[in-house]
């Protein structure tokens, strides 16, 4: 896919819409085709739902996958001799995991990707980096839990990077102060998943009475907020508990799937997320009508990214709105949105499990 | 009477039970089920569950005269003793149902409730609570006990699977394969309702001669086979077989889907959720089968799959919400080899009924335990799954 190269060479954040719209539409159906050339159980559900390879579509009549469906199956595009990664979904809520499978060139274009989109909202500069994790959990790189590829992802932003935690997910006490001394009064970057950073980092803080003030520190975070959510901490709230405890300047989250890695939406500082030049989004409502802009429906997600495996046009089991294109307070082209959580589980009627 | 005492919440009746059983269909069992219907036709709120209204109706003097006639034959039966009632999660009304028929019976009731919340539920025991209540019911009171414990506190399902001398345990394979784990008294009846398959007969010629109005009706009745449950109900059916010639057909299933989706627009409620497990199943079933003929969606609300063949293993294929598999043929015996004893509920149209019997028999099927009208699918009775309920949960004497 050599389209991709030729994005590499842009600003992730200043193609306006209607060249975007020209590029992506374009770009979109010649991965489509792809997928559909050489993905034998992708060509069998577009076949099935009467894609024509030769026809013009709109962006949003191009066929999409329901999120789950990577959960089911093994869907691979490139050879199998070539995979050398395989991620899965790090929900620990979910009996099943996505499987994403992940050859060398496609595995490059996400990092560079993301670091792209990273260094427009935290600069091109290599940062001290304090990661809210475990360094074990990198140990295992045949099988990558989507946790294990964003500590890698990110590590590139940084140097001297500090592992928070211990291998049971405890404070390790020694490795902060001793990050603490060192970058309390400089530019440092603090990463980790949403969850971990508010319950393993945050909360045992909180009871062990500490207090620090990265007066210069950014905290960047991702990866879910469906456990926050239940615990009904909003992201208005993560936020302003951080910058108390922590004394950072800015909070940042970002918005993902391990199904699309890479092209990542991060949140501007007037709290919007942002898509950029690899990344797309759509609004659906239940009958998968396109809403457009200002509504609430499920977040279906389009990037350019995935060339090994058919994730590049998915149905998330999200409720977002989108709020505009090109028109962000924060100068960034390209749509802006907000998420809402997920999608309610209904009740089903029926007559099994008891 | 038991060890695990505080671990579950009684609703309705007594704790401590009296297992000795009473003959079946005594008056004094016939009259309860009698005042309990009235109780819940007279009840505003129950007005608005059809499921709870049709459980009155069930129980209503008449209804109850008709079963106890057709009960009798020359023997003495009485209760077998305690039976314990493990109710499906998820299907409000069947726990009233599945105690009816043990009290009916002359049993002690032991009934584990839904832990769900359904209104349907709280209507229905605040009812029994009532007719309960009046002196000359006492007695029952002493045989019947009603509570909620979650299903995975097990030690409570062990507990009373020692101490039943009949257990109707609904909610699917698994459920059934843990509760046979448990000790039991050897001479246990377990009476269990396993994953059933359903599915549907349809005559094109005759849903091409029915009037306008007709259809409409018909429509109607499927929808309460299927949507009103989510299409989930093991009775539900999931597979349409369509009778006839092609043309014929064509024509028929125009009629048919197009009131239907009529009808279920207006009635269902479908949530994101359900859409999303819909389009999952079809992504699914474009990778899984090799047998596909064609597709129809209309919007999320209708999805119909038209097979060429039908696969072996076809009780793997649920659909859920308004999700059809169909199957066009010109002689209902090409469908005979799918048939296996998970197989439940036959709900046809336009087709002779003794057709249908002799397509069970001269095949010498192992599955269809009903053969019903469409619209009738989720009427539940004496007769079901096979079982007829009324001599299952009773004990014969002999007397000569």
């Amino acid at each position: 896919m050599n389209d991709l190269a030729n994005f590499l060479k842009f600003s992730p954040f200043k193609i306006e819409k209607k060249r975007k719209k020209v590029l992506y539409q374009d770009f979109q159906k010649k991965l489509t085709n792809y997928h559909f050339d050489k993905c034998k159980s992708y060509f069998k559900i577009l076949n099935l739902l009467k894609y024509d390879k030769n026809k013009k579509y709109k962006i949003w009549d191009l066929p999409f996958l329901p999120v789950r469906i990577f959960k089911k199956y093994n869907l691979i595009t490139s050879k199998k001799k070539n995979i050398f990664k395989t991620m899965t979904s790090s929900g620990t809520s979910n009996r099943e995991h996505s499987k994403i499978f992940l050859d060398k060139e496609n595995s490059n274009i996400q990092i560079k990707v993301l670091s792209k989109i990273v260094s427009n909202y935290i600069g091109n500069k290599r940062l001290p980096l304090l990661i809210i994790d475990s360094k074990s959990s990198l140990r295992d790189k045949k099988i990558s839990s989507a946790r294990n590829v964003a500590i890698q992802g990110f590590s590139i932003f940084g140097y001297d990077v500090t592992y928070a935690l211990n291998e049971d997910l405890s404070l390790n006490l020694d490795q902060i102060n001793n990050f603490y001394n060192k970058y309390k009064d400089k530019d440092c970057l603090i990463f980790g998943f949403t969850f971990l950073v508010w319950k393993n980092f945050y909360k045992n803080l909180l009871k062990s009475k500490k207090k620090y003030c990265f007066k210069r520190g950014i905290i960047l975070h991702g990866g879910g907020w469906k456990k926050l959510s239940e615990l009904k901490v909003s992201n208005e709230f993560f936020k302003k508990s951080m910058k108390k405890e922590l004394g950072v300047k800015k909070v940042i989250n970002y918005y993902g799937m391990v199904e699309q890695t890479g092209s990542i939406f991060v949140e501007c500082e007037f709290g919007f997320l942002h898509c950029s030049i690899f990344s797309d989004i759509l609004i659906r409502d239940k009958n998968f009508i396109n809403l457009g802009f200002n509504r609430e429906g499920l977040i279906q997600l389009l990037s350019l990214l995935p060339t090994s495996y058919p994730g590049h046009n998915i149905l998330s089991e999200d409720i977002g709105k989108i709020i505009g294109e090109d028109t962000c307070k924060c100068g960034r082209l390209g749509k802006y949105f907000i998420v809402k959580g997920r999608v309610e589980n209904a009740e089903i009627r029926g007559c099994s499990d008891v | 009477m038991y060890k695990n005492i505080n671990n579950f919440k009684l609703i309705v009746g007594k704790k401590n039970l009296n297992k000795k059983p009473l003959v079946s269909f005594n008056s004094l069992a016939c009259s309860f089920l009698n005042e309990l219907s009235r109780e819940l036709i007279k009840d505003k709120l129950a007005k608005k569950y059809s499921d709870v209204i049709s459980f009155a109706f069930w129980c209503r003097e008449s209804n109850i005269k008709n079963l106890k006639e057709k009960f009798y034959d020359s023997n003495l039966r009485v209760g077998l003793g305690l039976v314990f009632h493990i109710t499906p999660s998820n299907v409000p009304v069947n726990f009233a149902f599945s105690f009816a028929f043990g009290l009916l019976t002359g049993n002690a009731n032991l009934v584990k409730l839904p832990t769900q919340k359904f209104p349907q539920i709280d209507i229905i025991c605040k009812k029994i609570d009532v007719v309960f209540k009046k002196k000359k019911f006492k007695k029952l009171k002493e045989m019947n006990c009603f509570l909620k414990y979650e299903s995975k506190n097990s030690n409570l399902t062990r507990e009373f699977s020692h101490l039943a001398d009949c257990r109707m345990i609904w909610g699917g394979d698994q459920t059934i394969k843990e509760v046979k784990e448990f000790e039991t008294k050897n001479k246990i009846v377990d009476i269990s309702f396993g994953d059933k398959y359903s599915f549907c007969v349809i005559d094109s010629k005759s849903i091409n001669k029915i009037s306008n109005k007709k259809m409409n009706f018909l429509a109607e009745k499927f929808y309460n086979d299927t949507y009103s449950m989510d299409q989930n109900a093991c009775s539900s059916p999931r597979l349409v077989v369509w009778l006839g010639s092609k043309t014929n057909i064509d024509k028929a299933q125009k009629k048919f889907w197009f009131k239907l989706y009529d009808y279920a627009k207006i009635k269902y409620k479908l949530d994101e959720i359900n859409a999303i497990d819909k389009y999952e199943q079809l992504c699914s079933d474009a990778i899984d089968l090799k047998n596909i003929d064609k597709l129809n969606l209309n919007k999320n609300l209708l999805h119909r799959i038209t097979l060429k063949t039908l696969p072996i293993n076809l009780n793997k294929l649920k659909g859920k919400f308004g999700y059809f598999y169909e199957f066009n043929t010109l002689d209902i015996n090409s469908c005979k080899k799918i048939i296996n004893s998970n197989f439940q509920t036959l709900t046809y149209f336009g087709v002779n009924k003794e057709v249908l019997s002799d397509f069970v028999t001269s095949n010498r099927l192992s599955g269809i335990d009903r053969i019903v009208p469409i619209g009738m699918a989720l009427d539940i009775g004496f007769l079901w799954d096979g079982y007829n309920l009324d001599k299952s949960l009773t004990r014969v004497i002999e007397i000569r």
